[in-house]
């Protein structure tokens, strides 16, 4: 049976074109070279395509570059060296690499390998840490080669890594040869990139599986924002990663291992807007760099710890509760009662402060806000960006209307009334800000309050175009109430989390597999089940050819 | 640095290694830099030597930043306040005023052409973009984009004007260009100025470190004694294993993937091209500033915004000694990222406050905002006034005269106001004595004018020529007239 869906939520997205003239957070970026847009047939933004899954069905795959994540941890697992050594590169997974791009690559690589050749002991694969000949050097290159690439060598390319270690032995000893090996092991492409090759045979439009070794640096990258194991390895060499089943059975296991809490931290880094606290800067003077520090690992712990304990992680975790994993400055900070030196995070109640989930945790409220004031156009369009996938670009060709001051005896609110007052803004911002007034009780620090310039806070709105979400609300608890119940927010959850696996924003093809996925997570809400569904659908284990090597 | 350790370098060493790295370029490539260069060659001797690009976001307080009076009688503004002692090397590209007031629609102005296509000729708000290449993306564009520069890449389809006067003008320089950046990516609007030849963005150093070692901590090695013979070895070694792994993959790959590697294997070309030079010792004998790690500046200083202003002056003593020892002659600094997220952009709260520039430009005519405005763009004026103090004290060989009396400073924005989002009135200036390129010392009041001109005006005066530049409705042929001397 023919069956046809539509790219993105439609309903949602129609009525978001009123707002601003583009929709589709489906729309795809341009991200590849020139004006490629990888996995998706060159699908333009917005713009609604059939779909036929009948067939398994997956978008192109492009090559994309390790996230400053993956690098480090990849480092980590392979020679032991911690540290931060990716700092400062920067760009997307599809990045073109320009030469200061390079050259920092370079830099880090020269400085892994100086390392790694000190902390040889904790990772050589040689019979003693001393060993200094050509067995050792053999086991080295095949075994960190191999590593590195993340797939067995072929003799060339074992050939070429054992000349440029050679070249290093022969230029003083053993330590330089490896040196000069793992500074261009750690540089190669091989390494920095995930690539999708053509195999033989292939033909343009023909939808392939993956390749084994792709397929098992892809569900390590997603599950652990880490490499493969060995046991991922050694099912690629088995050939044990041909087909769904197989792919959920690596991941029951890999969801067990202690390197599942890397690839959740990779999704709700992002889910949660991590990266926002490095400019997260507040005029309360008690507002630190250890609370904002403390902070970041209380949100991101609001997320990771559903999935310890070894229960069900459910996403009725994230919109239910008010207890948050604080530590002691944390505690004074927000005069909560019990310690308040220890610096260890534990589950803290912050009870009669209207709070419900992780949308209210004091970390969100306070990242989402402006130095001296709340900023409830922020935190409206993290619940309509983020929460409901809804796209609201910047206003074009507007004389932006003025906007009072902060005044004292003004509320934020009443500020910024005049958005719906004015019927150019309105069309916008009539659906920005509600959502955000709903969090209104909780100050730029994400301290509750029940004033604002000197008035009781009034968290009541409507929601206009918002899926199920749509309707009045009497105030925030009642708003924040149903983001749990909606069926809306499951879905645009699954849809961010595929995108973080996948590594690109949805294409055309993608909503084969979305789809599905959908369906059996909004009534479920399983998360851990989410993350083997995802890793074994359509769109994660093939991809569309565009024909063979060139 | 152990001296000691370092033997003379054969030249077959250097022969070795860039043998392994001079793999032949991509034809298009190759053609466009000859080009180029044959253009820089035939340029007469009245000429700008060096250029820097200083980008501010979200428009200026137009009530505090033109001058006052005629084109060569003229009195400056408070923002412009800092170039009063070159007031004879400035060249304000302002619009017509009625009284202190510029007339809308006047000046350097973006086209809203409209037409058929209706707002596919309204460049997109806020993003930089359109600053340097005259071409424009997302809403409005040809391309679309998002929002989130850590997670995507904001790609266009040419080059901007300093990467194009960069590799045309490099010689022997190090570098073709130096991209710096404060505070350059956040937010929810792309803020890249700088794009390669084939459109993609470039990134900007943005920490001292990155900076420091980028700019000197190679020329350092080679100007300090011989070169280091073990670091040559190194370097060749891994050349030659880097350059036959590219070679080996590329045919493996999609058309698509081959052409992002293609891409990586030039920048390591132009990386490795450049520490060969370095390692040779060819750059000019140089003293750098004060080392990265004497910038004081930490993860508090970051968070607040502090950090800028240790950090810009730091960038700008980079530049001038790059200059002076002929590592780069093109170089740009970004003040901050446009438009909306919850920072905002730059900070500045060693001024008092604390809002960030997107908040504060977003005035609402209030008298309080407004002041604070235009303290922002006046810090901003005393950082490009200190580059020209900087390299008004370092004299010229070549010329007899200083860096300055060569140098040209183009500070440009995306917006005239930034309460209204505006694209007219662009508070844009030329300074500098341009190698007497341009006739300075002047207020000029332009009708509505295309701003793609005057970035052909600026290849000019460094002695590049653009017959055409942009695309769309920013397109351009010819430069600004009335400029020249």
């Amino acid at each position: 049976m023919r069956q046809t869906v539509h790219l993105g939520a439609l309903a949602l997205l129609v009525g978001v074109a009123a707002c601003s003239g583009e929709i589709g957070s489906g729309g795809p970026g341009a991200v590849g070279p020139g004006t490629g847009n990888p996995g998706t047939g060159g699908a333009g933004g917005g713009v609604v395509q059939p779909v036929n899954c009948a067939t398994p069905t997956a978008p192109v795959l492009h090559a994309r570059l390790l996230t400053a994540t993956q690098y480090n941890n990849t480092v980590l697992d392979l020679v032991k060296v911690g540290g931060n050594a990716s700092k400062n590169f920067s760009g997307g997974v599809d990045a073109q690499l320009d030469d200061l791009s390079v050259e920092l690559r370079a830099n880090a690589a020269a400085d892994i390998a100086r390392q790694a050749v000190a902390s040889l002991a904790q990772w050589t694969p040689c019979a003693s840490p001393t060993a200094a000949d050509a067995t050792c050097e053999g086991l080295i290159i095949d075994r960190l080669g191999a590593q590195a690439y993340r797939h067995p060598l072929s003799a060339s390319e074992r050939t070429a890594l054992q000349t440029l270690f050679d070249a290093g032995v022969k230029e003083k000893d053993f330590a330089t040869g490896l040196e000069w090996f793992l500074g261009g092991l750690f540089q190669s492409p091989d390494f920095l990139y995930q690539f999708a090759k053509p195999q033989g045979g292939e033909a343009a439009g023909q939808v392939r599986s993956l390749p084994a070794y792709e397929l098992a640096s892809r569900l390590a990258y997603f599950v652990w924002d880490s490499p493969p194991d060995d046991a991922l390895y050694t099912a690629a060499a088995a050939s044990k990663l041909g087909d769904a089943a197989a792919v959920r059975a690596q991941v029951a296991r890999m969801i067990q291992d202690q390197r599942f809490s890397r690839g959740l931290a990779g999704f709700y880094g992002s889910w949660l807007r991590l990266s926002s606290f490095a400019e997260a800067a507040r005029d309360d003077a008690a507002f630190t760099t250890d609370v904002v520090t403390a902070l970041q690992t209380s949100l991101l712990m609001s997320a990771t710890q559903l999935y310890t304990g070894g229960g069900t992680a459910n996403i009725t975790g994230f919109f239910t509760g008010h207890s948050y994993f604080l530590n002691g400055p944390l505690r004074k900070f927000y005069g909560l009662p019990g310690n308040t030196t220890d610096t260890a995070f534990t589950a803290t109640d912050m009870p009669g402060e209207d709070r419900l989930g992780i949308v209210t945790h004091p970390a969100l409220t306070a990242v989402l806000a402006r130095p001296n004031q709340t900023n409830p156009i922020s935190r409206g369009l993290y619940i309509r960006k983020t929460l409901i996938c809804q796209d609201l670009p910047p206003p074009q060709g507007l004389a932006i209307p003025q906007l009072a001051p902060v005044s004292p005896t003004q509320s934020t609110r009443e500020r910024l009334d005049q958005h719906a007052k004015d019927p150019v803004c309105g069309s916008c911002h009539n659906m920005i800000d509600p959502p955000g007034y709903a969090l209104e009780n909780f100050d730029q620090v994400g301290r509750h309050r029940l004033t604002d310039g000197g008035k009781p806070v009034d968290t009541s709105g409507v929601m206009t175009t918002a899926g199920d979400l749509t309707g009045p609300f009497a105030n925030g608890a009642e708003l924040l109430g149903r983001l749990g119940q909606s069926q809306d927010v499951r879905g645009c959850f699954v849809q961010k989390y595929f995108e973080y696996a996948a590594s690109h924003v949805m294409a055309a093809q993608d909503q084969c597999s979305i789809d599905p996925l959908k369906k059996a997570f909004i009534p479920s809400g399983d998360l851990r089940e989410l993350v083997t569904t995802i890793a074994a659908s359509d769109s994660f284990r093939l991809r569309l050819s565009e024909g063979g090597a060139q | 640095m152990k001296l000691s350790h370092r033997r003379s370098l054969g030249r077959r060493d250097l022969m070795k290694w860039l043998g392994g790295a001079a793999l032949a370029l991509p034809g298009g490539l190759e053609l466009f830099e000859r080009q180029a260069r044959a253009q820089a060659a035939g340029a007469g001797a009245t000429k700008a030597r060096f250029a820097v690009f200083c980008y501010t976001p979200d428009g200026v307080n137009q009530s505090a930043f033109w001058p006052t009076g005629t084109e060569t009688n003229f009195q400056l503004s408070p923002i412009l306040a800092p170039f009063e002692t070159f007031k004879d090397k400035m060249l304000v590209l302002g619009p017509q005023m009625t009284g202190t007031t510029p007339k809308s629609g006047t000046g350097l102005t973006y086209c809203l052409c409209g037409g058929t296509t209706g707002a596919d000729k309204t460049p997109p708000q806020h993003q930089a973009l359109i600053t340097l290449t005259a071409r424009a993306r997302g809403t409005g564009g040809d391309i679309p984009y998002l929002g989130d520069q850590t997670k995507a890449v904001n790609r266009l389809d040419g080059p901007s004007i300093d990467t194009v006067i960069g590799e045309a003008v490099q010689g022997t320089s190090a570098f073709p260009y130096l991209n710096f950046g404060l505070h350059p990516i956040g937010g929810d609007t792309p803020s890249d100025i700088n794009f390669a030849k084939d459109g993609s963005p470039l990134k900007r150093m943005s920490t001292p470190d990155e900076a420091w070692s980028r700019v000197f901590g190679m020329p350092i090695m080679g100007t300090g004694g011989a070169p280091n013979t073990g670091d040559l070895h190194r370097q060749t070694a891994l050349s030659n294993y880097l350059h036959g792994r590219f070679s080996e993959l590329s045919p493996q790959l999609s058309t698509y993937d081959r052409h992002i590697i293609d891409g990586h294997l030039t920048s390591l070309r132009t990386y490795e091209d450049r520490k060969a030079k370095l390692l040779m010792g060819t750059g000019n004998a140089c003293t750098p500033p004060m080392k990265a790690m004497d910038v004081p500046i930490d993860d508090t200083s970051i968070r607040t915004g502090a950090d800028t202003e240790k950090l810009s002056p730091f960038f700008m003593d980079i530049i001038s000694a790059a200059f002076s020892c002929n590592l780069a002659k093109v170089a740009s600094v970004t003040f901050g990222y446009p438009g909306g997220g919850d920072a905002g952009g730059l900070r500045m709260p060693w001024l008092g406050f604390t809002e960030a520039m997107h908040a504060i430009s977003h005035h609402g005519g209030n008298p309080t905002t407004l002041e604070k405005y235009k303290k922002m763009s006046l810090w901003i004026a005393g950082q490009i006034a200190y580059l020209m103090q900087k390299l008004a004290a370092i004299p010229d060989a070549a010329t007899g005269k200083t860096l300055l009396d060569s140098t040209v400073i183009y500070w440009f924005n995306r917006h005239g106001d930034g309460n209204a989002h505006s694209n007219t009135n662009l508070p844009n200036i030329i300074l500098g004595g341009t190698g007497g390129y341009f006739k300075m010392g002047r207020f000029l009041q332009l009708p509505s004018t295309n701003p793609t001109k005057v970035l052909i005006s600026l290849a000019n005066s460094m002695g590049v020529d653009v017959p055409t530049f942009g695309k769309d409705a920013w397109i351009d042929t010819a430069p600004l007239t009335g400029l020249t001397a």
